[in-house]
């Protein structure tokens, strides 16, 4: 994909159709045809331009033009065309910085409008199956969980396992463990859902429990759990028809990130940067460090 | 591994027979009696896990975010747009404007991305060199001075822009972006459609919001507006804002957009403001309007009407309490910014004792009583929600991953030493940014129409950063049973209302009581206590308040008055910016009689829940980048909740 773009890059052929599409812009839609150069001094108003006019005024004033403010509309269009092909004639356009600037936006306007051509369901496949972490549906789980608070129980595995062999021996789990505020059941509930209440850990080891008989302990912040898990839908990748506007969205996201730096790449090329040496004043490296609680 | 924190059981009050260490082999720690179940399964499913008909996720989430649209935020130096604010928010690793990779510890279950609407739009094209804008001498210094100006220059050059747009008045009328431009349409288009394609009903959602941010002459009076609507009726209205001709800075005018809204598109929106710290007295007046117009049935109505819900924290200061106007509460001073008002352009004009009473919530909420005495209506019956303000497009509340007010203030090793703020009287330092706060939802599902119908029945709570998890019950007849129950939740919907709603009338002269508790953040530290605050009208008209410790950790005691006054301790360890789960318990409850109870006396109770000191965001910064934390700054803070409150009104 990305490998296709760089050498759609570097390919001079693209660069004359930029260009030659940013001239022709540049013409608006006015059909002089492509062979014919402006000095012919004939200026076609298509009926696809005065549509054109018409939807803008539209757009403003809430309905269509009368008769009048039509004619207007091509009047000054026209009046325009002429003063825009005599200034260009004499090279008014040259140096001049607002133009530039124009055509700077008007060509990276246009560097986003190719963005979502190419997306096909091939590509937007392709882009799924590489990117299958940020799609998949996470995995449900229903459970239940008993507790054990570590600071009620000096000896808290041994009493984990005690309590483990009651649980399998058919005790009631409702009649278990030691009180708390936490969600002791879950149904059909996301992994995110757990996380959220036991932590990441608690809720990774968690979904990687088989469905089956108590087991456990787990760790939490807050102390051990018995757990059995009752249910479960495996986490799973859709298919691209499910998802296809998401799908989409991010790839595009990932496309404009790599047209950026593709299009910087190329203008830095044309730059030679000096970096002077930083200062005795230099700012110190960010530390690999990370604070926070000692466990 | 081993992640146990050594400490004391927690301490449910009242009920200390059932919290006693028991061992295993006796058999269970407590027993579910059949009395327990049937009440807890009434008209319910017996099956625990039938769907529930109450709400039951809470969903963690910033009802205030900038973007680079934001004109004093795009000034600053912010380029991330409301796209990345809600990738960021979602979860996603993104690169902050400066060029700094950042991700937030845990997804956010929702985000409202509130742009400035006054010249919205304006920043990215002035910042692109729009040929309309560098046409104007204004514009073209603007632009050319913010292309060289380093980081620190930035700010400065934003605060003179909105001085001209708001205090001088000189800004550039024709290259104003209000909502009759193009210019400011298509920024609007922009940031519905960006809420429009996250929004991902069932996994995270997108509101569609805006601020609109009077300040008169430097007073804060601002204003979010959030949507219950998607697009399609988003669109149909340009949002309000506060200049003239087509927008105003008096707030009722901006209820009157709002009605206008509603009936145009049949939708739903609502508001609630911020940072009342900064309004120099006028954000919860008592008497008259900052016009001079006395207050009416029509403000006072309308306010209740469109206003159920105030930004009680963020990061520029704090607003539940002040310690002149609580001065017995220990806790009141927390991250304070009473330092002045917010006039642009840097210097500000001081604060002076008597507003006060008109900038923090707990006080506008014991007004509120006193509005309703002569009213009929209670305007300040709002929900409390916490959110960032954050300019940077990132919604970073937490210590130790905090990128700032602004992009200005992205992580470097200056930026706690920068004047933020000066009077005639005195200066205010970067370091005084709050890495706050968290707006919490009780909700059924995670959407927008529940979300937001959440906020509207106040059914949410604020925290200062950290993802603690509170609930809040008020009733006539909890039992300790009901809190030591599998699911308190039940017989807290069952038998009472939960934050935000009104005690229902009872007669006779019992009291009521409140069943609250609270576990704290997964990553965060262990609870220090759980508070209800109080606040009541006597029969002279005159207001009160009062704070009860009803469940505090490593068995403390409470005294007589209903205050523990033994620190919860201190683990911080400066050097290394970390603390220990050592002191305080991961979770406190208690039902909690109101032992001074009047029935003749309008009252509200809110919780609030405070977390064991852990490092400040500039201690953190000490540790990482290995420089002195400046003089003055708190190496610790104490996170917190505070809940919506519950209303008791007296019958007749």
């Amino acid at each position: 994909m990305s490998l296709r773009i760089q050498t759609l890059w570097r390919e001079p052929l693209l660069h004359f159709v930029l260009i030659g599409f940013a001239l022709f812009l540049y013409y608006d839609f006015v059909g002089t045809g492509d062979s014919e150069a402006p000095a012919a001094k004939r200026i076609i108003v298509s009926s696809g331009h005065v549509e054109q006019l018409m939807a803008n005024f539209e757009r403003t004033w809430s309905r269509p033009p009368t008769e009048q403010e039509l004619d207007a509309m091509v009047d000054s269009h026209v009046r325009e065309e002429v003063f825009y092909r005599e200034a260009m004639a004499m090279g008014l356009d040259q140096n001049d910085p607002m133009v530039r600037r124009r055509m700077r936006m008007k060509l990276e306007f246009m560097l986003e409008d190719l963005s979502g051509q190419d997306a096909s369901d091939e590509v937007l496949s392709d882009f799924l199956q590489r990117n299958s972490d940020s799609f998949r549906d996470e995995a449900q789980l229903t459970l239940r969980q008993v507790y054990l608070n570590p600071d009620q129980r000096p000896d808290l595995e041994n009493d984990a396992g005690q309590l483990l062999s009651r649980l399998r021996d058919g005790s009631a789990p409702e009649a278990l463990g030691d009180h708390t505020l936490a969600p002791r059941t879950y149904q059909l509930a996301p992994q995110s859902e757990i996380a959220r209440d036991f932590g990441d850990e608690f809720a990774r080891q968690v979904a990687a429990l088989p469905v089956s008989d108590w087991s456990g302990p787990v760790y939490s912040p807050f102390g051990a759990h018995l757990v059995r898990i009752e249910a479960r839908i495996d986490a799973r990748l859709p298919e691209l028809a499910e998802i296809r506007d998401e799908v989409l969205r991010e790839y595009l996201v990932e496309k404009r990130e790599q047209q950026k730096d593709l299009a910087y790449a190329k203008l830095r090329e044309d730059y030679e940067v000096t970096v002077e040496p930083l200062n005795p004043r230099a700012i110190p490296a960010l530390s690999s460090a990370v604070a926070g609680e000692t466990r | 591994m081993k992640t146990l924190n050594s400490g004391l059981p927690i301490l449910l009050v009242s009920i200390t027979v059932l919290a006693g260490p028991v061992l295993a082999q006796e058999g269970p720690a407590y027993e579910v009696n059949s009395k327990m179940l049937s009440e807890k399964y009434k008209g319910e499913s017996y099956s625990p896990y039938a769907k529930r008909d109450f709400p039951n996720e809470v969903l963690w989430g910033d009802s205030h975010l900038h973007t680079g649209i934001s004109f004093d935020a795009g000034t600053s130096g912010a380029t991330l747009l409301p796209e990345d604010a809600y990738r960021f928010a979602r979860g996603e690793e993104v690169v902050s404007s400066y060029g700094i990779p950042v991700k937030l510890s845990r997804p956010l279950d929702w985000l409202a991305v509130t742009d400035h609407t006054d010249n919205m739009g304006f920043i990215i094209d002035l910042v692109a060199g729009n040929p309309d804008i560098l046409a104007t001498p204004e514009g073209k210094d603007w632009h050319d001075r913010l292309k060289t100006a380093s980081k620190d220059d930035k700010p400065e050059i934003a605060y003179e822009i909105i001085k001209a747009l708001m205090v001088t008045k000189t800004f550039p009328q024709e290259i104003y972006y209000g909502p009759d431009t193009g210019g400011y349409k298509s920024t609007w288009e922009r940031i519905v459609k960006a809420a429009e394609q996250y929004n991902d009903p069932g996994r995270f959602t997108a509101l569609i919001g805006y601020e609109w941010t009077s300040t008169l002459e430097g007073n804060n009076l601002h204003r979010n507006v959030l949507y219950r609507d998607g697009g399609d009726k988003a669109l149909q209205v340009m949002p309000y804002t506060t200049t003239p001709p087509l927008g105003s800075p008096d707030p009722m005018d901006l209820w009157k957009w709002m009605a206008r809204y509603e009936k145009q598109t049949n939708g739903r929106v609502l508001a609630l403001a911020h940072n009342g710290n900064l309004s120099n007295g006028l954000m919860f007046p008592v008497d008259a309007q900052y016009t001079g117009r006395k207050l009416d049935k029509t403000y006072i109505e309308q306010r209740s009407k469109w206003e159920p819900l105030y930004e009680v924290t963020q990061i520029k200061g704090d607003g539940e309490a002040h310690p002149f106007l609580s001065p017995n509460d220990e806790f009141a001073d927390y991250e304070t910014w009473d330092f002045g008002n917010i006039v642009p352009g840097n210097k500000v004009i001081a604060k002076e004792k008597q507003m006060l009473a008109r900038e923090y919530a707990r006080e506008a909420l014991k007004i509120g009583l006193v509005h309703e005495k002569k009213f009929g209506t209670n305007p300040y019956k709002f929900g409390m929600v916490g959110a960032t303000d954050s300019h940077t497009a990132l919604a970073t509340a937490q210590e130790d991953n905090f990128f700032g007010k602004h992009s200005g203030y992205e992580p470097d090793p200056n930026r706690m030493n920068h004047l933020f703020m000066q009077s005639d009287v005195g200066k205010m330092m970067s370091w005084g940014q709050v890495a706050a706060g968290l707006g919490a939802v009780w909700a059924k599902e995670n959407t927008r129409e529940a979300i937001f119908d959440a906020m509207q029945r106040k059914e949410v709570y604020a925290t200062t950063g950290s993802r603690i998890r509170v609930r809040f019950f008020g009733g006539w007849d909890y039992t300790k049973e009901d809190l030591m129950s599998r699911e308190p939740a039940f017989a807290g919907y069952q038998k009472g209302v939960p934050m935000g709603g009104d005690l229902k009338p009872k007669a006779g002269k019992s009291a009521p009581s409140f069943m609250v508790y609270a576990l704290r953040d997964t990553i965060g530290g262990n609870l220090d206590r759980i508070q209800v605050v109080k606040g009541w009208l006597d029969q002279n008209g005159k207001t009160h308040e009062r704070i009860y410790d009803v469940a505090v950790s490593d068995g403390r005691k409470i005294d007589k008055d209903g205050r523990c006054k033994t620190p919860v301790g201190n683990t911080v360890d400066v050097k290394t910016a970390s603390f220990n789960n050592t002191i305080g318990d991961s979770e406190l409850g208690a039902v909690w009689t109101d032992p001074d109870f009047d029935p003749a006396q309008k009252a509200f109770y809110y919780a609030r829940v405070i977390e064991i000191p852990t490092p400040r965001w500039t201690t953190v910064d000490a540790f990482r980048f290995g420089i002195p934390i400046p003089e003055g700054v708190p190496v610790s803070t104490q996170e917190r909740a505070y809940t919506s409150p519950i209303w008791y009104t007296p019958k007749g």
